[in-house]
């Protein structure tokens, strides 16, 4: 032992000393204890494992609070561990204990020794003297070593190790030869964490004495040691490590980390070697090179790694390529540039990779002559390492190769300007959308898609105008993108004069595809003006673009065209449109779209308008329309359509027309022609009969949000179905019920609306058969307000899964018709409801039956 | 000694993938023979046995199932999808999730293939297997990243990370140690939604980045598990799913709550915070840092606990305000002195608007880029790079949601040198640094 090493342990041995004497004398001093204190430690004694945390919680609280002051610390460590000693329930010592974790001290280490050889106590007797500072701690429990034994002994050798105490190298030593694999293992690394001279004297002498099974238990607190020893800066003790484990025949995996530590220490100097590994066979070594490629070593290494690669088989090569590619060091761009023309297509891709993430200026030659020539998937590589390449002078070689000779380089020096957003010659691109083929071509009208500018919007109407019309789609297609970054008037101003001076039908007809692709009032405008022209190809190519408006606007026109028409194309097309616009945003409000449905209905004249119509009719719930369309299931050439629409109409009312819903699902159970829809039948009737005595019959709102709040501020904004005046025209629908067989009860808004931070409202009629109090058992997810008969009746702003009966809300009863409206909160994920009433006793609420509001009688509603 | 006799199965276990390249290689100057199977060879939509990397799972309950065969919150069609991954196996101390696995996977490849194990170190002892998937609850998350280590297996860690700071950093220890790719299961690292948020606050298009507002719930309460026994279901090996936590009587709400219980996590700090706070991170560029002080709300004039970067950024904890601000009331949002974005699963809101369509260029920071976070992984797997959200960014981000709990928990500002990662001057935060496990459970 050195001298300096000597002088520490004396000194480190008087301090142990002193520290002993002060734990003994403290132990020994009586203490008071605060009333305060003594009541929080009498509810904590009286602890068992329970539903009640609250005396828990309390002394939790004082804790924090002794943590913050000295004073009080002392007296709440010695009553904790009081509690941890005193004959209480096991729960209750141990929580002492866990709390001792924050505040304990020296004073209170002999009687956690003491709790060291009691089961219950010794792993949380552990976690406070894992805490607590000081050399007294480790000399304390170097002390008990010897008299401790099972999973204790291993959690103390263990502690040893993590308190790196130095003077417990020798202790812990004595472990590493126990017969017990785990402790064996535990005492190694304890060595290892020690770290001191004679701890890695001791390390390294243990392992070499190890019968080889040994070896591999113990590799990796070798490998722990040399790991801090190389990141300490001592690379010579270090490399004995890493020696001592790479050289011995162990898993090839501890293997391969002393060697990653290895070249760790030599830097450049390794770079052979981390080469030789990646020209080797697939093996651990050679992952551990590919990834330690990345990283080891300076600019050299980056030179030598790139000379390597023609030598290196593909796999290989390709591995190194995308690790030089992580490395960031353009050192390497002449190397990879070289694997472009490899042999092997994967190295090749692998090559132009790289170039994407490391080239700069130098690489763009090169890859435009990829991306002009090469095959499809490379072209496509090529591509985005040209549209990544980064550094000065990238974009203006990409803009001079806009005149190089090929079109081919043309194309893709385009591509590639368009990609980066770089400085386009917008003029250049024009020309060469006015006067390019095929791929050049396809790249102008692309980067006019994406960097045209207002300026440029007459020249490319007039290009969609002239060109051929194998073009004309990508063309209108790149106008429509410069006139969507343009004021709306502009773009349909300058459409409404062409259409003026248009002088043939075939630019009218482009004209007004392009309107009708615009949108906005001006284009709608033209549409309806060019639907009631004389020329039948204009007519048709207006209502063609009518037929498909985003909303419900040229509903009107196309119900006109229908009712005009007795056949014919112009008919069949509005007639499609005409439905569609049922069903769209601005349509007719949900209960009067039944009425024009079945009018509908009464207007198609064959079996295609008829279908048409179906697959409308299929989103109404409503009884009239489920009796018609079930009507229709016994007509040969309609029948299919009809079950299917049908069976979704059922969904619709089964909770509002139980017995109408069940007879047509029987029906469609028993006859009908398609298995889904009779599988459906029967998987919804056994469902309806697991409704049991949840209410069914409900309308739905639309869902509402509002800038800048969440659900749970949405639960105090009122929206139209909260005001008596504005309710009626709130939007309200069918709630589709009956959706999960699971949960049969459950009003899903999620599967309805979809969604998160909206809310939306729910309203029902229940009908008693007279005055009476009830209580409504709600369940919702999120959050609810109730609203009984126009009065606010409860609330609970709330963030939680949907199950029955969370809420017990008592109600009122008229006789006669009583009005239900729920508001629900969706934060996110789920979202849904679920109500049923029962007496005020307990017992299932009986005199009631439900009602959508809007199918009530005039005078009930 | 040559590369062909270091290969020996008998001492050095290569793994199967490693293996099967090689010994492909070594035939392919030779004649096939003509038994070689179609599948094996790639044909038939299935890649060569070679490149498909073998995998296996330790943990397979809701997350965990997820994983394997696609779900809400991970890649549609999970691991048993993939035409580049053979699964093989799945552990778990849950006899019931353990069978749906092996059900669920062996319907999918139509065969009795997937072996399942309840003790983790038979799956890990197994050298035909490359990676593995973990997702069981962070107290075993480094436990088992560490050992899967040492057996030289590549590793997708669910989040969170750790239970405590230490862990995590012996995680990382662990994967450089014997150069494993790791990657943590913080999925929004692979959403474009997210990345281009941190891109505009990276590149100065809100202009100087000064606040940052993580909008998730809060820690766990001060009481650790209080509740009564409960008759240990025949199904479950409590001991081993206890693992390395302090031991208690067993009782339901622990298997299908743990995040409830200080004991077993950190709460919502540390389970949406590992994803938000992680997001925070990568928009500050603090990848490789951290904060330098932590402020918990002290009911006057902190209301929300704060970090305090070098930078001078301020990020709080502050789910009302992001709601009140954007609406949503569980995402990220970053203020700069000219506009700010806000973004949550799986979309984002500019203020001013045009920001959304911001193009990054090439010169400008781009951040790592990842469409699906299986792929990632995958890709680095066989790459040996590293995926977005490998083990430095996962440490970093983890040690912020941790550094708020111990801020709540000591009810005062801490500090934090994020070079040594430790505290200053602070010995009772840093008792709270690390817990001891149950012995013998120990890194």
């Amino acid at each position: 032992m050195s001298r300096k090493r000597r002088h520490t342990c004396l000194f480190a041995g008087t301090v142990l000393v002193v520290g002993t004497a002060l734990l003994l004398a403290g132990s020994a001093v009586a203490q008071t204890v605060s009333p305060d204190l003594e009541r929080l430690m009498s509810g904590l004694r009286g602890f068992h494992y329970g539903p009640d945390r609250s005396a828990l919680d309390a002394v939790a609280q004082t804790v924090r609070e002794a943590v913050r002051s000295p004073q009080q610390r002392p007296q709440v460590a010695r009553a904790l561990m009081d509690v941890a000693l005193s004959p209480a329930a096991e729960e209750a010592r141990q929580f002492a204990c866990r709390q001792l974790v924050y505040i304990a001290g020296l004073e209170q280490v002999p009687s956690l020794l003491k709790l060291l050889h009691d089961d219950a106590m010794a792993h949380y007797a552990l976690m406070v003297l894992a805490r607590i500072p000081g050399r007294a701690v480790d000399h304390a429990m170097r002390q008990a070593l010897g008299h401790l034994e099972g999973k204790t002994l291993l959690g103390a050798v263990d502690l040893l190790g993590e308190r790196q105490d130095p003077a417990s190298a020798r202790a812990v030593a004595v472990y590493a030869r126990s017969a017990d694999n785990a402790l064996a293992a535990c005492a190694m690394t304890a060595l290892a964490r020690i770290g001191t001279s004679e701890a890695d004297v001791l390390l390294l002498a243990e392992y070499r004495r190890s019968p080889p099974a040994r070896k591999a238990l113990f590799a990796d607190a070798l490998l722990l040691r040399a790991d801090a020893l190389r990141q300490a800066g001592r690379r010579a003790d270090a490399a004995r490590f890493y020696t001592a484990v790479d050289a011995a025949s162990l898993p090839e995996t501890y293997r391969a980390a002393a060697w990653r530590g290895k070249l760790l220490l030599q830097g450049d100097a390794g770079a052979d070697a981390l080469i030789a590994a990646m020209a080797g066979p697939a093996s651990r070594r050679r992952s551990v090179a590919a990834s330690l490629a990345r990283t080891l070593g300076t600019a050299v290494t980056t030179r030598k790694l790139a000379g390597a690669l023609p030598r290196l088989q593909p796999d290989s090569a390709r591995l190194l390529l995308d690790a030089l590619a992580d490395r960031g060091d353009r050192t390497a761009v002449p190397g990879v540039l070289r694997m472009l023309k490899s042999r092997d297509e994967r190295v090749r891709a692998s090559a132009i990779r790289a170039l994407g993430t490391l080239g700069g200026a130098q690489a763009v030659e090169q890859l435009l002559a990829v991306a002009a020539d090469a095959s499809a998937s490379q072209r496509s590589l090529a591509d985005q390492a040209l549209a990544g390449l980064r550094g000065k002078g990238v974009d203006a070689m990409l803009a001079r190769a806009l005149s190089n000779r090929k079109a081919s380089i043309q194309a893709a020096a385009l591509r590639a300007l368009t990609a980066r957003r770089g400085d386009m010659p917008m003029d250049r691109v024009l020309a060469l959308a006015r006067s390019g083929q095929g791929a050049l071509f396809a790249a102008a009208v692309e980067a006019l898609r994406e960097l045209g500018r207002p300026t440029d919007l007459e020249q490319v109407l007039q290009m969609v105008l002239r060109r051929q019309e194998a073009d004309r789609d990508r063309l209108g297609a790149a106008w429509l993108a410069i006139a969507r970054r343009c004021p709306p008037e502009r773009s349909s101003s300058l459409l409404e004069e062409q259409l003026r001076k248009a002088g043939s039908q075939q630019e009218r007809v482009v004209l007004l595809e392009l309107a009708g692709q615009l949108g906005g009032e001006r284009a709608l405008a033209l549409l309806i003006s060019a639907a009631r022209d004389p020329d039948p190809e204009i007519q048709l190519t207006a209502l063609r673009a009518l037929s498909e408006w985003p909303d419900a606007r040229p509903m009107a026109i196309l119900r006109e065209t229908v009712r005009a028409k007795p056949s014919g194309r112009l008919r069949s097309i509005a007639m499609r449109g005409y439905v569609r616009s049922l069903g769209l945003p601005g349509g007719p409000d949900p209960m009067r779209a039944a009425d024009l449905y079945l009018e509908a209905l009464g207007m198609a004249v064959n079996a295609d308008e008829k279908r048409m119509v179906l697959a409308g009719m299929a989103t109404v719930g409503d009884r009239r329309v489920l009796e018609t369309v079930m009507s229709l299931t016994g007509s040969s050439d309609l029948r299919a359509e009809a079950e299917q629409a049908a069976f979704s109409i059922c969904r619709l009312t089964a909770g509002a027309w139980p017995d109408e819903t069940r007879s047509a699902l029987q029906k469609l159970a028993a006859d009908a022609s398609l298995t889904e829809v009779r599988q459906g039948s029967r998987t919804l009737l056994n469902t309806m009969d697991r409704f049991g005595d949840y209410v069914m019959a409900w309308e739905v709102s639309p869902a509402y949000s509002q800038e800048g709040a969440d659900f749970s501020r949405l639960f105090d904004v009122p929206f139209a179905p909260e005001d008596p005046t504005l309710e009626a025209g709130a939007g309200w629908r069918v709630m589709p019920v009956g959706t999960s067989a699971e949960q049969p009860w459950l009003l899903d808004l999620l599967a309805l609306h979809g969604g998160e931070q909206r809310v939306a409202y729910l309203r029902t009629a229940v009908w008693s058969d007279a005055e009476k109090d009830l209580v409504a058992e709600i369940g919702t997810d999120d959050g609810v307000k109730v609203w009984w008969n126009g009065e606010y009746v409860y609330g609970n702003n709330t963030q939680r899964a949907v199950a029955p009966s969370q809420e017990k809300v008592r109600v009122h009863a008229r006789q006669g018709w009583n009005r239900m409206l729920l508001k629900v909160t969706q934060n996110i994920m789920g979202w849904g409801a679920c109500v049923r009433f029962a007496a005020t006793d307990g017992s299932p609420a009986t005199g009631l039956r439900y009602s959508l509001p809007s199918s009530l009688p005039n005078g009930e509603r | 000694m040559s590369q062909t006799r270091g290969r020996s199965l008998r001492t050095q276990p290569v793994s199967r993938r490693e293996l099967m390249a090689s010994a492909l290689r070594t035939t392919a100057s030779l004649a096939l023979p003509a038994i070689v199977p179609a599948s094996a060879l790639g044909k038939g939509g299935r890649k060569p046995p070679s490149e498909r990397i073998v995998m296996a799972s330790i943990g397979v309950g809701g997350q965990g199932t997820q994983h394997v065969v696609g779900g809400i919150w991970t890649p549609t069609g999970g691991l048993v999808g993939r035409e580049d991954v053979q699964y093989v196996a799945a552990c778990d101390v849950n006899a019931r999730n353990l069978e749906n696995a092996r059900r669920l996977v062996n319907e999918r490849y139509g065969n009795q293939d997937c072996k399942v194990y309840r003790d983790f170190r038979e799956l890990l002892a197994r050298p035909d297997i490359d990676a593995v998937l973990i997702a069981t609850g962070e107290r075993w998350h480094p436990l088992l990243t560490v050992a899967a280590a040492r057996a030289g297996k590549d590793v997708y860690c669910e989040k969170p990370l750790s239970v405590t700071i230490q862990e995590a950093l012996a995680v990382r220890e662990a994967v450089k140690r014997y150069g494993i790719v790791f990657q943590v299961g913080t999925q929004q690292r692979s959403s474009r939604a997210f990345r281009f948020a941190c891109e505009l606050a990276r590149n100065g298009y809100l202009g100087e980045l000064k606040e940052v507002v993580v909008a998730v719930g809060g820690p766990v309460g001060l009481s650790d598990c209080h509740l009564p026994a409960e008759p240990v279901p025949e199904w479950l090996d409590y001991d081993m799913w206890l693992g390395p936590c302090p031991w208690r009587p067993f009782n339901n709400a622990y298997v299908f709550g743990w995040m409830g219980f200080r004991d077993f996590s950190g709460g919502e700090m540390t389970n949406w915070g590992a994803h938000h706070f992680d997001i925070a991170q990568w928009g500050i560029g603090a990848d490789s840092s951290g904060p330098v002080e932590i402020i918990p709300p002290d009911g006057k004039d902190v209301r929300v606990i704060t970090y305090r970067y070098p930078n001078g950024v301020v990020m709080t904890r502050d789910p009302e305000r992001m709601a009140r601000e954007s609406g949503q009331g569980n995402g990220v949002m970053f203020i700069g002195t000219r506009g700010k974005v806000a973004v949550w699963r799986y979309d984002l809101r500019t203020w001013p608007e045009g920001l959304a369509k911001v193009v990054i260029r090439p010169d400008e920071v781009r951040l790592h880029v990842a469409d699906n976070h299986h792929t990632d992984f995958l890709d680095a797997v066989r790459s040996r790079g590293t995926p977005g959200a490998g083990v430095d960014v996962a440490v970093r981000s983890i040690t912020v949601c941790h550094l708020g709990n111990i801020a709540y928990e000591l009810g005062r500002p801490i500090h934090w040198d994020p070079v040594h990662e430790r505290f200053v001057n602070d010995p009772d935060a840093s008792r709270l640094l690390a817990r001891r496990m149950r012995p013998p459970w120990r890194l």
